[in-house]
């Protein structure tokens, strides 16, 4: 029998892709904090773990190094510098290339992976000479002892289940092995690393009390490892025992002996086993997360009693497992934080000793997508259905039953579609935590002193949403770390810290998510936006702007201040880029600055794309949706208070403001005979001195507003969004189709779009006025 | 083993040599397509017009969850406008468009027939003359005294009044065009 391993592989992978993450984010926000230093080691150990078993020797025996140097940052025998984490950055890049080239059959970059290897072997034998001239030996050698007959005791409950190959290790150092500054101790944890691990003391070499010389080893050890049967690592085992008594060849005698024993059945188990453990830290990644919320501190209390009686449980396989936590202090950790994240100790108990010990599935998003749209069908389908309903009820036909089953249905389809949106929702600082390492690399090539503040990373969002924020928000990032931070001597003159501050901060606000990126440097400089402007042929060098208009030129394709070109940014296809992506979302963004003050982007995008709030209105009887993300309020205005332009460009003051006015039904080109009926009509009113009201909706783009005309305003609702493009084609102006309640389809408008697309068309207008109409 | 299996099969279907075609009919004259194309027959229900888009294309419906463009082919053809009525068929076709499938509906004055024709049937269509340019027709069949127009749909649904198979920028660039 044998177990075909290759079907872990992409959860393996994926599983340390995001180990990975968190190694990056906890390396950067680096303070010597014990627990950082866990959580780091904690992921580089799994990665090997899991690479071992996969056999992905080059992963593992990488990692390796790392994880003797993490380890020794764990012992704080090695002091954390700048140095250290810039290596361990690299290391954590290499890893990820190296799984990236596994996981597609690529060569290794070895030249690459040598280099960081080697760096890493110089900071550890640098260690290494210091730690055998400082370190007093004599005071382990007692402890040791101690904790050995633990150990012995705690691997016991492994040995019955029986392993299929027993390594047997007999390990006799020479007396003066203290003085080479090796530490047996260090040998058995690396070991236990490897394996759950029993050890059992050979002291019949002790010498009389008189003759006890403390800096002299006289004990040996027999050891006795046990290892799953996997023919791909067995080979790969020995080399990992080799290794970890490498140091100590010169010094000591080494017998190792593998010894097959167990039946096979066994296996089974141990796979088991190896899928909790990486279950396992893929929830301490996610509590880890977690634990940034000060209110989860009581659960984390609460945690152990779980965990103690997950230890007492008998079940072989979580036994196993907590054996081999033992073995490895820090492995029992990841255990104890495992459950943090459910809400109730007892709940998250009681599911762990359920079935295969698997809490969490991971599903495809496609299928995910499928599901909703599924659910968006349905909720057409309610909708039809309670329309129908209350046209029988018009009718006098009162069911009690039907309009209560109609009403139940409401309330369970909403639900359904939010818990499925809910599944969707990751919280955002899946993309957060990746600007910590951008700002730390940007900063350092730039020689500024920055730091990333970031606040809310545990608010939600759709997965495509937050796919598709990234870019435009890296954008933001290096245009402040390039344009808005100033050098430090340049803050220091200002009155300012030397040391810049991004602040990147999340929160939900109206059923949208808004995330600000705020920089406390230089400001926009209105006048040489300006001057920039006249000179690339933006504005007219006559035209009177207000500040806003000023800041948001900025928005303006090819629009760039920075005098030369860097490799970061300044190529001026920044900013509009940035604006349309935005817009693509369905989404928005302000910019607000004072002159050396600082400079705050706040971009504003819909939880999900799948699912748009808006209103419905009604243009020549005709239903539309305008998106309520662009939508500053509704107003009504006498038609005498509407001014004319140039003949047709219409405006009306809104609050001390001139904005220009568009009739959709002109734009969308409604019948001419209607629309020259409903203005000849218009004209005689007006003629006749009676005022007719005027229905608009003020939107807002880009700190640009206009007003539409519309005829009549009906539902404010939630309306799942259909592209049109999937049997027809996109369509400028319209960001898609939805299906209304009588079944008939709504088009769903994109003001961004309409007002761009206005904008064109007035400037064709200007030569030909007629146009319009066309 | 097959073999009797696909003899009972065809046992109530006429021995097929050949193509199936729904036939339609336009302005008195008798059109057909491949029947593979056709998903479903509809009667004619108002649609949801969508802004700046030819005469022809009268707009959008939705056809169970999905929304399909619908073209009314007599104004696509320049020929006389009539007023829907009850006869009026939106016939829901597949249309390929490069590697997609695409669902439109087509509307037409009547559903016909369903025939097979066999390719020796089929003679090559004229280059001039019709209503139709004969880039959409993919050939013509006589039968008894009328004469049956075979439409090629796909070339006709991608052709680029309708700018379906154009990239996202291109049409965009078409749209302002329009204008």
């Amino acid at each position: 029998m044998s177990v075909d391993l290759s079907q872990f592989i992409g959860e393996f992978l994926q599983e340390s892709y995001e180990g990975l993450d968190l190694m990056e984010s906890c390396l950067l926000a680096f303070d010597n904090d014990p627990e950082q230093v866990d959580s780091i080691f904690r992921a580089a150990h799994s990665i090997k773990g899991g690479a071992g078993t996969f056999g992905f020797v080059d992963v593992a025996a990488f990692t390796h190094n790392v994880e003797t140097l993490l380890d020794e940052i764990r012992k704080l025998t090695i002091e954390v510098d700048d140095e250290i984490i810039n290596v361990l950055l690299e290391s954590v890049d290499i890893l990820r290339n190296m799984l990236r080239a596994t996981e597609q059959d690529e060569p290794q970059n070895t030249t690459q992976i040598d280099a960081v290897s080697k760096q890493l072997e110089h900071i550890l034998a640098l260690n290494l000479q210091e730690e055998t001239s400082n370190e007093n030996q004599a005071a382990i050698d007692h402890d040791e002892e101690q904790e050995e007959s633990l150990e012995l005791t705690e691997v016991s409950s492994l040995e019955q289940q029986g392993a299929v190959i027993e390594w047997q290790i007999n390990f006799s150092p020479k007396p003066q092995i203290l003085q080479s500054g090796n530490e047996p101790m260090f040998i058995f944890e690396a070991l236990a690393e490897i394996a759950p691990v029993s050890i059992t003391v050979v002291y019949d070499q002790l010498p009389s009390k008189d003759q006890f010389d403390s800096e002299q080893l006289y004990i040996s050890w027999v050891l006795t490892l046990n290892t799953q049967e996997l023919d791909q690592t067995t080979e790969y085992i020995r080399e990992q025992i080799n290794e970890v008594f490498e140091w100590v060849e010169d010094f000591s005698d080494i017998e190792i002996t593998p010894s097959r024993y167990a039946p096979k059945n066994i296996v089974q188990a141990s796979v088991d086993l190896a899928v909790e453990i990486e279950t396992d830290t893929d929830k301490a990644t996610a509590s880890n997360a977690a634990q940034n919320e000060p209110g989860n501190e009581n659960k984390e209390q609460a945690v152990p009693q779980a965990l103690q009686d997950t230890l007492n449980d008998s079940d072989a396989a979580t036994a196993n497992l907590v054996d081999v936590c033992d073995g490895d202090p820090l492995k029992s950790d990841a255990g104890k934080k495992s459950p943090a994240k459910e809400a109730d100790p007892a709940k998250s108990k009681a599911t762990k000793h359920q079935g295969a010990e698997i809490n969490s599935v991971r599903v495809d998003i496609e299928r995910l997508d499928e599901l909703m749209n599924r659910v968006g069908e349905l909720v057409v389908t309610q909708a039809m259905l309670s329309q129908a309903g209350k046209e029988v009820a018009k009718s006098g036909m009162h069911n009690q039953r039907l309009e209560q089953g109609l009403l139940q249905l409401e309330s369970n389809t909403r639900d359904l579609q939010q818990d499925v949106m809910r599944m969707r929702m990751l919280p955002i600082s899946f993309v957060f935590n990746r600007y910590l390492r951008l700002v730390h690399d940007i900063s350092s090539k730039l020689g500024k002193k920055v730091s990333l503040k970031i606040t809310g990373e545990q608010t939600e969002i759709d997965k495509t949403v937050m796919e598709k924020i990234g870019d435009p928000l890296t954008h933001l990032i290096r245009n402040a770390l390039d344009h808005g931070m100033e050098t430090s001597q340049e803050r220091i003159d200002a009155g300012k810290a030397a040391k810049g501050v991004i602040a990147l901060n999340a929160y939900h606000h109206n059923g949208f998510i808004v995330i600000d990126v705020i920089d406390d440097g230089r400001g926009l400089n209105l006048e040489k936006i300006q001057q920039k402007a006249i000179q690339k042929k933006l504005i007219m060098p006559d035209q009177q702007l207000s500040d806003d208009e000023l800041k948001n030129l900025i928005f303006k394709p090819g629009f760039s201040t920075v005098d030369q070109l860097s490799e970061l940014s300044g190529r001026g296809v920044g900013m509009d880029v940035v604006l349309r992506n935005i817009e693509s979302l369905g989404g928005q963004i302000s910019v607000d600055s004072h002159q050396g003050h600082g400079t705050s982007f706040s971009v504003k995008v819909p939880l999900t794309l799948a699912i748009i709030e808006g209103q419905l209105i009604k243009i020549n009887e005709e239903n539309y949706v305008i998106p309520l993300v662009s939508i500053i309020e509704t107003i009504l205005v006498k038609s005498g208070d509407i001014k004319r332009l140039a003949d047709h460009d219409e405006f009306i003051n809104y609050r001390d403001e001139y904005i220009h006015l568009i009739n959709l039904a002109h734009l969308f080109s409604y019948e001419k005979e209607h629309i020259d009926a409903a203005n000849n009509e218009q004209m005689e009113l007006e003629q006749d001195n009676i005022e007719e009201v005027k229905l608009i909706i003020v939107v807002e783009s880009v700190g640009k507003k206009v007003g539409f005309i519309v005829d009549q305003l009906a539902a404010q609702q939630q309306f799942v969004v259909k592209p049109l493009e999937t049997n027809f084609k996109k369509i400028p102006g319209i960001v898609g189709g939805t299906i209304l309640g009588d079944g008939s389809v709504a088009l769903i408008l994109d003001s961004a779009g309409l007002i761009s697309h206005c904008e064109q068309l007035s400037s064709q207008d200007q030569s030909d006025t007629s146009a319009l109409k066309r | 083993m097959s073999v009797p299996q696909q003899a009972h099969d065809n046992q109530g279907v006429e021995e097929i040599e050949g193509k199936q075609y729904l036939s339609f009919l336009l302005d008195n004259e008798e059109y057909a397509i491949d029947i593979l194309r056709v998903q479903e027959l509809r009667g004619w229900v108002p649609v949801t017009r969508v802004p700046d888009m030819p005469e022809y294309l009268k707009g959008v419906l939705n056809l169970r969850g999905a929304i399909i463009p619908v073209i009314d082919l007599r104004e696509r053809f320049s020929l006389p406008e009539v007023s829907y009525s009850p006869t009026t068929v939106v016939i829901v076709i597949n249309v390929m468009s490069g590697d997609t499938e695409r669902i439109m509906g087509i509307i037409v004055d009547a559903v016909a027939e369903t025939y097979v024709f066999s390719e020796q049937q089929v003679q090559a269509a004229p280059q001039v003359g019709g209503a139709i340019h004969s880039d959409f027709i993919t050939g013509l069949v006589a039968l008894d005294e009328r004469m049956i127009v075979l439409m090629d749909i796909d070339a006709l649904m991608n052709s680029e009044e309708l700018s379906i198979n154009l990239s996202k920028q291109e049409t965009e660039q078409e749209a302002l065009s329009v204008e």
